[in-house]
């Protein structure tokens, strides 16, 4: 036998009554104190008792839409252990800091496993399985955008150059070994300076400056031969799942209390992705040389020529830092890394 | 905290006291254990669990906010708010999936998000006010879609249009429309607030800018001089442009910074003078919230949250929560015991139409 008072609730006014409640036995008494009602006997299983919420008094349903407010108390314990009442998992987990401090290791370990591994493979499976089609109109769209916008000129090359170097590129177009269609697209783009990139739906845009920077038209192959590696990768829609679901868990974590703060981890966690992506697209494009009789050198040394040409115009300062936390926070991996795998593929 | 030895209905109350204030008893190690555990059981089931472990969250916060010793309560049932989620998610996934392919849709979105928004308020708070309760007596709400419409459709375009000379407007019609449509058990709200205390506010709130914009500008002056000599001198052109852009990026910060901050001000503002205008039949209310001190506690709360990676969060949610609480009390009437049910079979109507529905956290 236990006892505990308690303030009862009838469920149609506000008026709080006094109560006595005793355990015993599957079965609770309730008791008004001032004598207004008869005592009743319930059915301990007739009781709903909600969580426990620390220090604040503890609720329990009675039948008959009544709720009776109770403090958590020794005294409640104690009858709660009469009655034999189980709190549920989740309280007996929150209880225990052991426990709560395996929860935060748990998070922490899902968080990094997901962010290392789950997300690229989930990412790469998504990208995949979308069909060819429906990423092109994203292309359509996306190259519109830029070409109506101030970023992106028509090309002022001659055409017996450009011609040239779609000569000289249609056997590794042909021999990647796939049949999605690739498109080659020439701009001048004084903003974006000596540059190439291809868009989730396999268009690759190739700077004036670039094409100017590279020694010979295999020169500039060799670099679409690693945004062709770009391409097969999927690599633009996947970077493009991967943001979308990195800024979602940012800001659900840190409760989005700031877009810009979100925005700026988004990017720093995901320039780590594409410093992967740059080591596949490489590694995609000295295949693809290889097989065709070319020497990944060339890639290797448009990258050198690239550098150079961006630090002369200062926008490598922190990229020429190399290592460190410089390589991870940079779009592009240490070029000397890359330079360094590229040349040893060659052997 | 320690828990009162015996419950507050056992002692003598004051027959009529000129003040009830509101108390909240949680505490941020508490909650914090709540919400790691909530964070864990949502990623393990991909967000699946998240509409319990909001159910989790607001009894936390509700059974431990106090008036004159009990405690509210929140009912809603996980499996509801949970198909509500599914359906707002499908909606914008396909949405802007559509989007992405016709611009057009674009467009399309817009207008059925105008459409969707005011429906979605309105049964939101309905939702949420049925599912709220004190010593076992529901609220309701029963707010209209075009009302709620006006106020957060209509009203906030023409401020937009007037270039936020007719704002308040959107404000003072978005308060009247939470109060004076609440009810507690029979008991109605009201709230009488007429647009000009809410421009007293906003202008308080251009004068701050103004005030915090020049002392931006003044400052630049003052550290924009040795920057020159400093640029020149040591560095060369190049670091100059540099030191530059560093002084321009935390410029552009800074007011970034200030005007994130305008819209706690404003909420403490607001909260002041709706709560200090409203009713509920014949008792007042009275809030007191400084709202410096207000934007005091956001602003620690966002850096502490920051420097955390986000682990004081729960700390900070309670740090403000408390702050509120703390400073809003009940200006009695009369007793507090009067309150009456609504009738059973109203009940059950009022019940089933808040039942269907959506709950959405609109940040009220």
């Amino acid at each position: 036998m236990a006892s505990i008072a308690a303030r009862l609730f009838d469920g149609q006014t506000s008026r709080p009554v006094p109560v006595q409640l005793t355990a015993s036995a599957g079965r609770v008494e309730l008791g008004v104190l001032d004598g207004s009602a008869p005592r009743e006997s319930l059915a301990a299983a007739s009781l709903h008792w909600h969580e426990p919420l620390g220090t604040a008094t503890r609720r329990v349903d009675l039948p008959g839409g009544r709720h009776c407010e109770v403090v958590p108390d020794a005294a409640l314990t104690a009858f709660l252990q009469v009655l034999g009442h189980r709190e549920s998992g989740i309280t007996v987990w929150q209880r225990s800091g052991l426990r709560v401090a395996l929860a935060i290791g748990l998070i922490l370990a899902v968080g990094l496993a997901g962010y290392r591994w789950g997300l690229p493979l989930a990412a790469r499976a998504v990208a995949q399985a979308l069909p060819v089609a429906a990423v092109q109109a994203i292309d359509v769209q996306l190259l519109q955008t830029l070409d109506s916008s101030r970023l992106l000129a028509p090309s002022e090359l001659a055409p017996s150059r450009i011609a040239a170097i779609e000569i000289e590129v249609a056997p590794l177009i042909a021999g990647r070994g796939s049949a999605d269609p690739v498109r080659l697209h020439f701009r001048k783009a004084p903003a974006i300076g000596a540059n190439a990139f291809a868009l989730p739906g396999g268009d690759i845009v190739v700077t004036d400056a670039l094409v100017a920077l590279a020694p010979t038209d295999a020169h500039v192959a060799a670099v679409v031969a690693h945004e062709l590696g770009h391409v097969a990768h999927r690599h633009g829609l996947r970077n493009l799942i991967q943001a979308s679901v990195l800024a979602a868990v940012v800001g659900v974590w840190t409760g989005d209390f700031s877009s810009l703060a979100t925005a700026g981890a988004t990017v720093v966690l995901s320039s780590a992705y594409s410093r992967d992506f740059e080591f596949e697209a490489d590694a995609f494009g000295a295949d693809l040389l290889s097989r065709h009789e070319r020497s990944p050198a060339l890639l290797a040394t448009m990258l050198k020529r690239l550098e150079r040409a961006h630090q002369a115009e200062g926008e490598a300062a922190t990229e020429a830092a190399g290592g460190g936390l410089g390589d991870y926070l940079s779009t592009h991996p240490a070029t000397a890394e890359r330079i360094e795998r590229l040349t040893g593929a060659n052997r | 905290m320690n828990a009162p030895a015996t419950l507050p209905a056992f002692d003598v109350p004051p027959l009529n006291p000129d003040e009830l204030p509101f108390e909240f008893s949680g505490s941020g190690g508490a909650y914090f254990k709540i919400w790691i555990v909530n964070l864990l059981l949502s990623i393990v089931t991909l967000g699946l669990y998240s509409p319990w472990a909001k159910v989790r969250r607001e009894r936390y916060f509700m059974g431990n906010t106090l008036l004159d010793g009990s405690a509210f309560d929140y009912h809603a049932d996980p499996v509801k708010i949970l198909k509500g989620r599914l359906l707002v998610m499908a909606a914008i996934v396909v949405l802007n999936i559509a989007a992405e392919f016709n611009p057009l849709f674009n467009l399309v979105v817009m207008v059925l998000f105008a459409v969707l928004l005011p429906w979605m308020i309105s049964r939101a708070l309905r939702f949420r006010a049925h599912n709220t309760s004190w010593r076992g007596l529901r609220f309701a709400f029963d707010g209209l879609t075009w009302e709620a419409a006006k106020a957060w459709v209509l009203w906030p375009i023409a401020g937009v249009l007037s270039a936020g000379i007719l704002f308040p407007f959107a404000l003072a019609n978005q308060r009247r429309y939470l109060f004076n449509h609440l009810r507690f058990g029979q008991a109605a709200f009201d709230i009488d607030l007429p647009v000009g205390p809410v421009y007293r506010v906003f202008g308080r709130v251009a004068l701050l800018a103004l005030v915090y914009v020049a002392v931006l500008v003044a400052l630049g002056f003052v550290l924009g001089g040795p920057l020159d000599l400093f640029a020149s001198g040591a560095m060369g052109q190049g670091g100059g442009r540099e030191v530059f852009g560093l002084y321009l990026m935390l410029a552009m910060l800074a007011l970034y910074v200030g005007f994130a901050l305008i819209a706690p001000y404003v909420s403490a503002c607001m909260a002041n003078l709706s709560f200090n205008r409203a009713n509920l039949q014949n008792h007042g209310f009275f809030s007191d919230m400084v709202a410096g001190r207000y934007v005091f506690i956001v602003l620690t709360n966002w850096l502490l949250t920051a420097l955390t990676l986000g682990l004081y969060r729960p700390f900070a949610v309670v740090r403000l929560w408390r702050y509120r609480v703390e400073h809003l009390a009940l200006l009695p009437a009369g007793t507090l015991t009067a309150f009456m049910a609504v009738q059973a079979e109203e009940a059950r109507v009022i019940g089933e139409e808040a039942a269907d529905l959506l709950d959405v956290d609109l940040g009220f």
